[in-house]
């Protein structure tokens, strides 16, 4: 897929700079990506087919995400500044609450995300808030070296 | 041959006295009829039951389909062949048709005839309750292909609107929600043999498919999410079961063989 159709879309993206950073693959998602792990797939799904931390509720809430990404060391955060000494990352949910999508930030301050089955992209946070994803809801930080 | 008239309605037919024939499977083509009738190569069906024959004034009397009758059978010995008068509304069967030759695409498949003798060969020694087994599938498909194109045509039609609308998602409850992948969860059975082509082909979210379709999961808790290894741990399951049928198959024939 190439810019113009992922603008076509991901109206957002239109005013904003992003690039296509990966080739398309199924075989790791956003939430996936997010965590840093680009061999399995993330998600509580109903039938137990998707890996889902051990512990957390198997349940598409936001504070069972929230609880995922705590397993590595995440805690909530109230905004998306880029902080340096942390990573963040966020957590978008349609308007009701349920989580759709996550990206991670990347040093400097932009952001890169999973699109579904196809690329990763670097973008502006906003330019993938959409009807299908919704908005960024929940960010999250970790010290980007905890041991120091 | 003798000729008589007996209610095609029946899903049991007597031949004379005491001998309870089920018809097992009819075929158009005479070149079945040998295959499938000849003692040396399928013992269960060394009886051809009977003929269907069309009626006059209609027009003239000749062969129209061939039953095929489950019997023991004693070699060397003559059968008389009864001839059922049948009207063109009468031509449907009780009996299950395992002849290809009703399936015209697979007439020059090199396989066909091997097929339909295993097939028939199977069949020919179902239990009562196996073949309303049979039967239920057998009309299930034909149900199935009255209501769409076949069902490979429309999984493949299933299959490309629903890539086309989840691409962009992530979340595996509505990926498999989709209305096109639960009709093909919908196919059962029917689907598999697709969906374990198209996992070879391009793993995808099949697995909440398979699942619902087998009620199996052949995936360890470890590899939950794992794209390559759960395509690697379905498609070794459907290999053993494809071996286990064969060799279920085999051990049928041999059971029976002369």
């Amino acid at each position: 897929m190439d810019k113009v159709e992922l603008k076509l879309c991901f109206p957002g993206l239109a005013g904003c700079r992003f690039e296509i950073t990966s080739a398309r693959t199924r075989f790791y998602n956003c939430i996936a990506w997010a965590a840093g792990e680009t061999h399995r797939r993330w998600w509580p799904d109903k039938m137990n087919v998707d890996y889902w931390p051990e512990g957390v509720p198997r349940e598409a809430t936001l504070e069972a995400f929230i609880a995922a990404y705590a397993t590595l060391g995440y805690e909530a955060c109230d905004n998306g500044n880029y902080e340096s000494g942390f990573e963040k990352i966020v957590i978008f949910t349609k308007p009701a609450g349920t989580p759709t999508h996550a990206a991670r930030q990347l040093p400097g301050g932009n952001w890169t995300s999973k699109l579904g089955d196809e690329e990763d992209i670097e973008h502006e946070l906003r330019g993938i808030e959409c009807l299908r994803y919704g908005y960024a809801r929940q960010f999250m930080k970790r010290p980007t070296n905890p041991g120091q | 041959m003798s000729t008589q008239a007996i209610p095609l309605s029946k899903s049991r037919w007597r031949m004379e006295e005491d001998q309870e024939v089920i018809p097992t499977a009819t075929t158009v083509s005479y070149e079945d009829l040998v295959l499938f009738s000849h003692p040396a190569l399928n013992p269960a069906y060394t009886l051809v039951f009977g003929v269907i024959a069309s009626s006059p004034p209609l027009e003239a009397k000749r062969p129209v389909k061939y039953v095929l009758g489950q019997r023991t059978s004693i070699p060397g010995a003559q059968y008389s062949v009864p001839w059922f008068d049948a009207g063109s509304e009468q031509f449907e069967l009780p009996a299950t048709i395992v002849s290809l030759s009703d399936w015209p695409e697979m007439r020059e498949h090199p396989e066909r005839l091997k097929a339909a003798f295993n097939l028939a060969g199977l069949i020919a020694h179902f239990d009562q309750g196996q073949m309303a087994d049979w039967a239920a599938f057998v009309d299930s498909f034909c149900f199935f292909i009255g209501l769409h194109a076949t069902p490979l045509e429309r999984f493949r039609e299933l299959a490309k609107a629903w890539k086309t609308d989840v691409r962009f998602l992530s979340d595996t409850n509505e990926i498999c929600s989709h209305p096109a992948y639960q009709e093909i969860v919908g196919m059962g059975i029917l689907a598999l043999p697709f969906i374990f082509a198209e996992l070879e082909r391009e793993p995808d979210n099949w697995f909440w498919a398979l699942k619902a379709i087998t009620g199996r999961d052949p995936v360890p808790e470890n590899q939950r999410g794992n794209l390559e290894l759960m395509t690697k741990a379905w498609l070794g399951w459907a290999e053993g079961r494809r071996k286990q049928l064969g060799a279920d198959w085999q051990r049928v024939f041999l059971r029976f063989a002369p």
